[in-house]
């Protein structure tokens, strides 16, 4: 079940996303609950730190009498990082870069510029989307890792250390063992060789005659073997 | 029965006096089982030991007794917990004194004074019980927030403890002819120390006075100069463009370079101005050494008050350095990754000023090692930087990998 959360001003605004959010959930067979909230108050502070639900937020940046949506969108990420967030405004200066990197914004849209096809896009995105926020945790001496195992490619043991080779070329060293971070991973993660482990969602090419597999992202890994094939197979 | 009654009254008090410090401070208990171990290990402590010791050392113990507990069941600091107990006890001994005051006034029988002491008991606890008073909450406060302005708050502790001594003193002694001498070599004692602590303090105020002044001068120039590169900027462009129009082809395909180029240089951050004052130059000035990159600054201060009135000259040094680093860090890495992006939080709550740098990376992280002196992730340096913050007594520094982005949180204590 989703619950999509509308904080908007605007009745208006708020009817027509809410008729758009049940066409859609009726269309596509999606348990969903909606909750209308004008600004923010105590209410919304409790739906917030109410992590119970996969939940979609739509907010509008301007809130009369009220903190601005980018603040509540703040309060949102302090705990809760699988929600997704899409944000709907008159105007199109509010489109920050920044702030949608930093808060992981899923979408801005422009309330006068074709909001029901890009609403109805996005939605129907997040619905199809699997629900995977699993998170891969590392505690370091003075720094703590915390990475979407998704976003995991392979991980390879190089003389002590364990490397973490993850998407957008960011690589991350440790000293666990990789029979530590197998134990730490979900199923998608199989060991190919004795010194690498990778993301079976990711391959898509394994070749063990050449000992080698390719990644989505194009890269070529020459550490695949014959004896974990059973296991890598395994569906 | 009377030492029963005793004890009673005691428990009474201590949970009065709890409830008391709560309300002021605005804290919540978090461990409500402790509180109550505390209170029953409080009554048997009270039966064992405090009846059968002298006053002073008795109060002495339920006091620090009190301190242990409430710093165990709630999250406040020590600084403000030990405020917060002084001026609970301070309103005690005012209410004992004039219960004290009546019973010598009114009678001399002891047994008389007996129930004057109970009375006194049961009226102190009925203050601490006002304390849950909103007007007496605000008062309180206002007069904290007011201690911690002036940078005094230590030294009040201390005076505040010196002040309820003397009082307490008068108390015990019932104003004999000791008492007195007790209390003035007290009061003396205080008021040099008081004189002393003042002058040190005008001297900090007026060295910080002036630094505040060259950074409010130095500010103002940069803003200025921000605003004459726009001008420049936008004028040069705006002439290159027309003389685009009545040139050759050739020239046109230079003209079109030049601009790109301009257009290129170091976006300066828009809201420049919402950072806060006094570490505005820091910030600007590690923002224009990153010259040529097209790094995205976002700010957002969410500071009521300015830093340098929040902070002590030592912990706005240390913060100016610490900050310093970690954005020389920050943009180090955020120039390398795709998306060079730079964001600061600048917030507060009661106890803390707390700064946010999130900025994003590409490239190798130990994770492991990171922190640790000689360890660098830099192409240049030496790996001093996070190292050396680490090390400082006023900062707090916690850094977090998280989806792919760098977060340091830098936490000072007011």
């Amino acid at each position: 079940m989703i619950r999509f959360v509308i904080v908007e001003d605007d009745i208006q605004i708020q009817e027509k996303i809410k008729k758009m959010l049940v066409k859609i959930s009726i269309s596509t067979n999606q348990d969903y609950e909606i909750k209308y909230f004008e600004k923010y108050s105590k209410s919304l502070q409790k739906e917030i730190d109410d992590q119970t639900f996969r939940k979609v937020y739509i907010m509008d940046i301007e809130l009369e009498k009220s903190i601005s949506g980018i603040e509540i969108a703040q309060k949102i990420r302090e705990n809760d990082w699988d929600s997704e967030i899409i944000f709907v405004t008159s105007h199109d200066k509010m489109f920050e870069t920044v702030h949608r990197n930093i808060l992981e914004v899923f979408d801005f849209i422009e309330k006068f510029h074709e909001m029901d096809r890009r609403l109805e896009e996005d939605i129907l995105k997040i619905i199809n989307k699997r629900f995977d926020k699993k998170i891969l945790k590392i505690k370091g001496a003075n720094v703590d890792l915390e990475i979407y195992m998704k976003n995991i490619l392979y991980i390879e043991k190089d003389d002590r250390k364990s490397i973490i080779h993850a998407c957008g070329g960011n690589t991350f060293k440790t000293n666990l063992t990789l029979e530590k971070l197998l134990e730490m991973l979900d199923e998608r993660f199989v060991q190919t060789h004795k010194s690498c482990i990778a993301n079976r969602e990711r391959m898509v090419e394994r070749n063990y005659a050449k000992n080698y597999f390719v990644l989505d992202t194009g890269e070529k890994v020459e550490l695949l073997s014959k004896k974990y094939r059973k296991e890598i197979e395994k569906e | 029965m009377t030492v029963l009654i005793y004890i009673l009254l005691s428990i009474i008090f201590q949970i009065s006096m709890i409830y008391a410090v709560k309300s002021l401070s605005n804290s919540k208990i978090e461990n409500k089982i402790i509180l109550i171990i505390g209170i029953v290990i409080f009554a048997i402590l009270y039966k064992l030991i405090v009846l059968e010791l002298p006053t002073e050392l008795g109060t002495m113990i339920s006091i620090f007794y009190t301190i242990i507990i409430i710093k165990l069941c709630t999250k406040l600091s020590m600084k403000n917990l030990l405020f917060y107990m002084i001026v609970v006890w301070i309103i005690a001994i005012i209410v004992d004194i004039l219960v004290m005051f009546l019973s010598n006034f009114f009678t001399t029988n002891e047994e008389n004074k007996e129930i004057f002491k109970f009375l006194g008991t049961l009226m102190i606890v009925g203050a601490f019980l006002a304390c849950g008073n909103k007007i007496v909450i605000k008062k309180i406060n206002y007069l904290k927030n007011l201690i911690t302005k002036l940078h005094l708050s230590y030294f009040s502790f201390f005076i505040m403890l010196l002040i309820y001594f003397t009082l307490g003193s008068i108390c015990i002694n019932n104003m004999n002819d000791k008492g007195y001498i007790v209390l003035v070599i007290f009061i003396a004692f205080s008021v040099l120390l008081f004189v002393i602590n003042f002058i040190i303090q005008q001297f900090q105020i007026i060295s910080l006075k002036e630094s505040i002044k060259l950074l409010n001068k130095n500010n103002e120039f940069y803003l200025n100069l921000i605003d004459e590169y726009r001008i420049l900027k936008h004028n040069l462009i705006s002439n290159l463009s027309g003389i685009k129009s009545v040139t050759n082809k050739k020239t046109r395909a230079l003209i079109d370079d030049l601009i790109t180029e301009y257009n290129s240089i170091l976006k300066l951050p828009k809201n420049f101005k919402e950072i806060p004052t006094g570490i505005s130059g820091i910030v600007y000035e590690k923002i224009y050494s990153a010259n040529n990159s097209q790094l995205q600054l976002k700010v957002d201060n969410k500071l009521k008050n300015n830093i340098i009135e929040i902070l002590s000259a030592r912990k706005f040094n240390a913060l100016c350095e610490a900050l310093g680093i970690t954005l020389d860090n920050a943009i180090e890495a955020a120039e390398q990754s795709n998306e060079k992006i730079l964001y600061l939080e600048f917030t507060e709550d009661e106890n803390k000023l707390i700064l946010k740098i999130v900025n994003t990376f590409s490239g190798v992280v130990d994770i492991d090692e990171l922190g640790k002196k000689n360890y660098t992730s830099k192409k240049k340096g030496h790996g001093l930087g996070l190292f050396s913050i680490l090390n400082k007594k006023d900062i707090k520094l916690t850094t977090i990998i998280k989806n792919n982005k760098f977060i340091s949180v830098v936490t000072v204590n007011k």
